[in-house]
């Protein structure tokens, strides 16, 4: 059963191979970004020992592992690859098929995003562990504990673009939301540009009742050892519930995006 | 038993109207007019295991509209379609198990990837047992002379290439109807070709049901045995391609280069259609006049170069029908 998603995995990893130029530009732009960041998290840093219980190595790894963990959000297509489906027609060829849409988009991302993984981010995040010198996770339970958080914090991006790429059927144009969901609200509560501490109260209690704060935040809080203990189980069950949630309004949203193409017609 | 039975099958499709200006189009934000569109009008029609049908129409006759009922991703306005046992729309996923579809302008392969890989992944998504898989994969090849290009990107191949990829892909998990819409459009003649030998080949040795739409009534004279003609939402002719012939296709057309250029030209049961200096087009009815009556008629009163009579095309019969309608 599972073994018919796998194969769209593996099928999109060899995909990205076909486009390597492409993937050794993000991954030079990518660096340099991260470079000019660092750069500023330092300079701030002159003359200050610690704020908001980040001292220069903490906020560099913060900063390195965030910015690593933002290449999902650059590199998932998934909104644009549905719209476009919709777009042309080709949605058609899929119904068609006796496979979920969803699990096969999921399936799919998840081989373009194993391939980012494994060639852009940690190359990526090696050469700023190795020229920095950054910490680690405090203990081996920390690292596979963040993982997993990485992993939630993935299906949820997933399911805000396909949520997106859904209205698709019902929009003709979706670059407006998608703007304001990963561009604007994403980059604003996920916690990539800094740590959400370091945020004025009533923006970090907006960020609170947002999926947004699950996807970049939770993961590199646990990395560095800012959440612990109860409130890593806390994050790690709230990761969950917008997994849940999200999922199931995905699902919600292509049932009654497919049932509107099947009765009205494409 | 029919493998698919169609009764009394509508499909209408709401047509909102566009009011132009500012005022206008403002309005229509919140009350909206619309026309209703029979798309497909009252259809009915029953295909047997292993028929061979065309199913032909203009540009917006019902032909594609009917399809997506057939495999289910269109639900009907009313009306009834069983396919294989099954109501397509309700049991989508299990109907679409059983049934291959080509769409010509448009393929199921995956752009990136070698055309092999297409293959393997549709053998995962229809869970083709490998022996099967292999079976098959072998026997399309051979048929289609896939070798040279299976591990090309899809992206590189030429649109023949493609079509014959499309086909195998449409084909390998058994499929018991196949529905081709417009499977030859844009490719040459001797890709047309090999599409239609193939799909009769296919018919004749897997006992595969097919259906295939097209605008190419070629398609339709050299691969199917029975026609099914819509227009307007509605079917103008159902039946065999030789009884259309014969139903009407009586007309004959008798080409005839004059000697010279007579001014008035008067023959019985003739109708002169056209007249091109010496070269003259009679029409006449095989009914009511023969040919030999023709010529005799035409050899007494004037003298004659050469003459040539054709049957009517296919085309022919076809135009005249959308033209005229059926009588």
């Amino acid at each position: 059963m599972m073994k018919k998603y796998l194969i769209f995995t593996v099928k999109a990893f060899q995909r990205t191979l076909t486009y390597r130029f492409e993937l050794w530009m993000e991954l030079v732009i990518n660096v340099l970004f991260m470079l000019v960041y660092v750069y500023l998290w330092k300079a701030l840093y002159t003359g200050q020992t610690s704020v908001e219980g980040y001292d220069l190595n903490k906020i560099l790894t913060y900063i390195v592992v965030s910015q690593t963990l933002l290449t999902f959000t650059f590199t998932l297509r998934v909104a644009r690859i549905i719209e476009e489906k919709v777009r042309t027609g080709e949605v058609v060829t899929d119904l068609m098929k006796p496979i979920d849409f969803q699990l096969m988009t999921l399936a799919t991302a998840a081989g373009t995003s194993s391939h980012t993984a494994l060639f852009n981010m940690l190359p990526k995040f090696l050469l700023f562990y190795g020229t920095f010198g950054l910490l680690l996770p405090p203990s081996l339970l920390t690292l596979l504990l963040f993982i997993t958080s990485v992993v939630l914090g993935y299906i949820i991006l997933f399911s805000l673009e396909f949520i997106i790429g859904i209205f698709a059927f019902w929009l003709v144009e979706i670059r407006g939301i998608y703007a304001l969901v990963i561009w604007g609200l994403s980059m604003l509560f996920s916690g990539y540009f800094l740590p959400l501490e370091f945020y004025p109260t009533f923006l970090a209690k907006i960020g609170e009742v947002l999926p947004f704060r699950a996807i970049i935040y939770f993961p590199t809080a646990i990395y560095t050892g800012q959440l612990m203990g109860e409130s890593l189980v806390t994050a790690m069950l709230i990761q969950l519930a917008w997994v849940a949630a999200l999922v199931g309004l995905g699902r919600l949203a292509y049932r009654a995006a497919f049932r509107k193409l099947v009765i009205q017609g494409g | 038993m029919p493998i698919i039975t169609v009764e009394h099958l509508s499909k209408h499709f709401k047509v909102y109207k566009r009011r132009t200006g500012f005022w206008r189009s403002l309005s229509s934000t919140v009350s909206r007019r619309h026309d209703i569109i029979k798309a497909v009008d009252d259809v009915s029609f029953s295909l047997d295991r292993g028929e061979l049908v065309g199913y032909i129409g203009a540009n917006g006759a019902g032909k594609s509209t009917t399809i997506k009922m057939l495999t289910g991703i269109l639900v009907p306005s009313s009306g009834h379609i069983d396919v294989m046992g099954l109501t397509p729309y309700r049991q989508r996923k299990e109907n679409t198990r059983r049934i291959g579809v080509v769409f010509g302008q448009r393929t199921q392969l995956w752009w990136d990837l070698p055309v092999i890989d297409s293959f393997e992944l549709l053998k995962q998504i229809y869970e083709i047992p490998q022996n099967l898989y292999k079976q098959n994969l072998e026997f399309f090849s051979e048929m289609l002379q896939l070798q040279p290009f299976l591990s090309t990107p899809v992206r590189r191949l030429s649109l023949g290439q493609r079509m014959r990829c499309d086909l195998t892909a449409a084909l390998l998990h058994d499929p018991e109807i196949l529905y081709l819409d417009e499977p030859t459009i844009g490719l040459d003649v001797v890709a047309k070709e090999q599409v239609r030998q193939f799909l009769r080949e296919v018919n004749a040795e897997r006992q595969v049901t097919v259906i295939l739409t097209t605008h190419d009534l070629n398609d339709v004279e050299k691969v199917c045995q029975r026609l099914i003609i819509i227009d307007s939402g509605k079917i103008i002719y159902d039946g065999g391609i030789n009884a259309l012939k014969e139903r009407y296709g009586k007309t004959r057309m008798l080409i005839v280069d004059l000697a010279q250029g007579y001014s008035d030209i008067q023959l019985e049961g003739v109708d002169l259609t056209r007249r091109d200096g010496n070269r003259i087009w009679l029409a006449f009815d095989r009914d009511t006049i023969s040919a030999s009556e023709v010529i005799v008629q035409l050899t007494g009163r004037y003298e004659i170069q050469d003459l040539t009579i054709s049957e009517p095309e296919i085309e022919e019969i076809v135009r005249r029908i959308y033209e005229m309608g059926v009588h």
